[in-house]
This record gives C-alpha cells, structure tokens and sequence, in this order.
C-alpha cells in the first residue's frame, strides 16, 4: 500500500501530503471539504459512532493512512 | 423502490431526507462537471464504475447534461465494455478508464507509473478531479445498491446486471 503522495506539493514550500497536493484542484477539494463537514456535523448517528464507522471503513479497505 | 422512502424511486429522492447533505453532494457533483477534465471521459468514467459496482440505476438515469453538451456520443457509451479495443476510445480516455478500473478492482494496484500516466494526460489538477470523481460516484453507487431496489423485479441494483 502506498502511503506516499504521487504527485507533487501544489503549495509552494510546503510539503506533500493529501492537503497540499488537493490543493491542485483547490475548487474539488473545497466541495469535497463541505460535504465531508456536513457528514460529521449533521444527521442522528452519534459522532463516536461515526468515527468507528470511519475506522471500520479504513480498515476494510486497508486505508494505511 | 426504496426501504427507507415509500414511493422513492431515485438518490436524489433519498437524498432529500438530509437536505444539508444532498446540498453537499450537488455542490461536489457540480465541481467536477464543470472542472478542466473533458466531461464526456468523467461520464465514460462514471458509467464503467456503475457498471463494475452493478449499479443499474445508474444506467437508467439521464446521461450527464455536461457530457451532452460536449458531444458525448451514445453509441460510444454502449460500446463502453469495449473500450481497450475500440479505436472510438481515444488515448486519453483510456487512459483515465484504465485508472477507474483499478480504482475499483484492486485501489492498492495503482502504481506511480499508473498516476503518471493519467497526470501527463490530464495534468496534476485533473488526477485530483477523477480520484475525487471516482471516490464520489463510488459513494453513489453503492448507495444506489443498498439503498434502492429494482423497480420490476424486486431485487437490489447489486443483484442485477447486464449495463454494457
């Protein structure tokens, strides 16, 4: 599994990693952004329940980060 | 049909349940079709994910109004099983189809070869718009299969198949 980015650092000085190199595509990463909020922040399922799903997920898919 | 919505026949039905969230969603979905990657690859895209999660509603739905308006050819999207062999697939799109396979096939596969390839094809920007693309409609389509049924037959879009 690769835990590396593939791509370069789009922030000048700053290294590469999922934050800075989203940053290519600043627009997408911003959507993405708000919705991933809105998955944490609203709805009925209890945050800790979210975050084990999130675990869960991660693990399922053998997320390494 | 859906177990969640009587009557819901669509996401966009199920959706309006969480009204922030399909907000979110449409904002997302709205990006990337008007983002720098050609419209009719992220919909060739789309389809082929559908097809490889065995999401028929998917193929159901109305075609990309973006990809429509940049001249997606609906005899290239039946042929879209075809696409390593046929020479109506140009080298960009197979290119980004090659990396939409792996994605869902097999995540861990993608090389930095792989990534490379797509990024000289559609530029640094645009990876980050088909992974994103690509991680949103898989969301879709497994949404699609657990949450809505086939409207005939009863059974869940996972248990059909046969989209091209």
């Amino acid at each position: 599994m690769s835990t590396s980015p593939r791509l370069a650092s789009a922030v000048d000085g700053k290294s590469a990693n999922i934050r800075t190199v989203m940053r290519h595509s600043p627009k997408v990463r911003e959507a993405f952004d708000a919705m991933y909020a809105t998955l944490w922040s609203g709805g009925e399922a209890p945050v800790d329940v979210k975050e084990l799903m999130r675990l869960r997920n991660a693990r399922v898919t053998d997320c390494g980060l | 049909m859906s177990w969640l919505l009587e009557g819901a026949t669509t996401r966009d039905e199920l959706l309006g349940m969480h009204a922030g969230l399909a907000a979110g969603h449409q904002q997302i979905l709205d990006t990337l079709w008007d983002s720098s990657v050609d419209a009719r690859i992220l919909e060739l895209c789309r389809l082929r994910a559908a097809t490889l999660l065995g999401n028929t509603h998917a193929w159901d739905e109305p075609r990309s109004a973006a990809a429509l308006a940049a001249g997606l050819d609906e005899d290239v999207v039946q042929a879209l099983a075809q696409w390593p062999t046929d020479d109506r697939f140009d080298a960009m799109t197979r290119t980004c189809l090659a990396l939409t396979e792996q994605y869902l096939i097999d995540v861990h596969g993608i090389t930095d070869e792989q990534v490379g390839e797509v990024a000289a094809a559609i530029g640094s920007d645009g990876v980050i718009t088909l992974t994103t693309a690509l991680a949103t409609w898989e969301i879709s389509h497994r949404f699609d299969n657990a949450l809505l049924s086939d409207t005939t037959s009863g059974t869940t879009a996972a248990q059909t198949t046969g989209a091209p």
